[in-house]
């Protein structure tokens, strides 16, 4: 009978705590001056690629590498940075889901087997980033996102000349070759408009 | 055409039920429908009401947005974010209900404790609000394949209606044919009354059990976000 109760607390007491941290995340003061401040800063800035690779569990090594290229490049990439690039967007969630992670892992992988010359020069980069973050919300409206999702956006001049959905990557998550070939004919074809 | 559509929308439906992020919640379910393991007619009875609440869920969303323009990014990561921080809670609450550390306080005692009470004793009625939730508390692989997957084809065929009711009926179909082997399976060792009976015990306590865990893991995952 006292386990019982002491179950029944038990159960209690997380509950509780649950709703108290749901309730705390939801109206904690996170950086709600943010949004209109990111919003307004163009997206394929170098100051706004550092901030929108939240997770840090995600690839220590790759942020850095790809940060260090676009801050000391040689004049010729730097000109041509400005003017057009490629940006594959990973967008996900707080929580992670494995079929989720396994997009994430063959999106960036296909990329960095397929293109690394272009994410040496500027020209492509691949960015992670979580829509719950605040700061994030808008790229919901922006890319009509029902889930996790690839985008590829084609940058002139600082502004988005061009966008698209990768959605089959959820039908052929499953096959790897057919993944991997799919991502490179898509990023070719945006490559092609740079 | 229409064929091809219907064939679609069930297919979609089973892979939604089979991908492995609704994991948790099919375990929950499958475990709810055949508690009552010794009446196979209330587990399948269970295991249809489970998915006609499934289907009810995927044709009300259906409806707000092939009817009204409801705006289905916004509506698709409302669903995902909170319906999942919710879940847990319910979860653990309906399970310590069934392991009945819990009473749930009835507004009018006298006539509606018999009427609930005889509810909850034939134990079929329960699976219809579950499959209403366990359908709102969309992962991301659903939400790719109900919003990316069924709600074009539905926008296309003008469906509101039918083809999520299809879809539904799809993403139960596992569940519902899980139950029934579960039941069925049974019916090997019916003649030992007295087992059954201790079986009965035990599958109660089981789910009350499953739920709990399940609700815990949804609490860790979602709110706590720790897993």
């Amino acid at each position: 009978m006292d386990i019982k109760k002491l179950i029944k607390s038990l159960l209690f007491i997380f509950v509780v705590l649950s709703l108290g941290v749901l309730i705390y995340k939801e109206y904690s003061p996170k950086s709600e001056s943010n949004v209109t401040y990111v919003k307004a800063t163009k997206v394929d800035t170098v100051a706004v690629s550092g901030e929108s690779v939240p997770a840090p569990e995600d690839r220590p090594l790759k942020e850095p590498a790809t940060k260090q290229k676009e801050k000391a490049p040689s004049p010729l990439t730097e000109v041509k940075a400005q003017n057009s690039k490629v940006i594959a967007y990973y967008f996900h969630g707080t929580f992670r889901c494995s079929t989720c992670r396994t997009i994430e892992q063959y999106s960036h992988d296909s990329i960095q087997m397929y293109f690394a010359k272009e994410l040496g020069n500027g020209t492509l980069e691949f960015r992670p980033v979580n829509i719950e973050e605040p700061e994030n919300k808008h790229f919901i409206q922006d890319y009509q996102l029902v889930t996790r999702s690839l985008v590829l956006s084609l940058m002139s001049d600082g502004k988005e000349t061009k966008w698209k959905n990768l959605a089959d990557v959820w039908k052929l998550v499953r096959d790897k070759d057919k993944f991997f070939q799919y991502v490179k004919d898509e990023v070719e074809k945006f490559l092609k408009e740079t | 055409m229409e064929l091809f559509f219907l064939a679609s929308a069930v297919w979609l439906g089973i892979l939604t039920s089979v991908s492995p992020c609704p994991l948790a919640t099919n375990i929950a379910a499958v475990s709810f429908i055949s508690r009552r393991i010794t009446q196979r007619n209330t587990v399948f009875l269970s295991g249809i009401l489970y998915t006609l609440g499934r289907s009810l869920t995927y044709i009300v969303l259906g409806i707000l947005i092939v009817k009204t323009l409801v705006d289905v990014p916004i509506l698709a990561n409302f669903l995902q974010r909170y319906v999942n921080k919710i879940l847990g809670i319910v979860m653990i609450l309906v399970g310590m209900v069934l392991l009945d550390l819990l009473r749930i306080p009835l507004p009018i005692p006298s006539v509606s404790e018999n009427v609930a009470k005889k509810l909850v004793e034939k134990g079929a009625i329960g699976s219809f609000p579950l499959g209403i939730l366990f359908a709102l508390a969309f992962c991301p692989v659903s939400a790719a394949l109900f919003f990316g997957g069924l709600i074009p084809i539905a926008v296309k065929a003008k469906s509101g209606i039918w083809l999520p009711l299809i879809y539904g009926i799809g993403t139960g179909l596992p569940v519902l044919l899980f139950a029934f082997l579960v039941a069925a399976g049974t019916g090997y060792i019916n003649n030992l009354y007295y087992r059954i009976t201790r079986i009965e015990f035990y599958t109660k306590k089981a789910t009350g059990i499953i739920f709990i865990l399940v609700g815990v893991y949804y609490a860790l995952a979602y709110i706590f976000e720790l897993i």
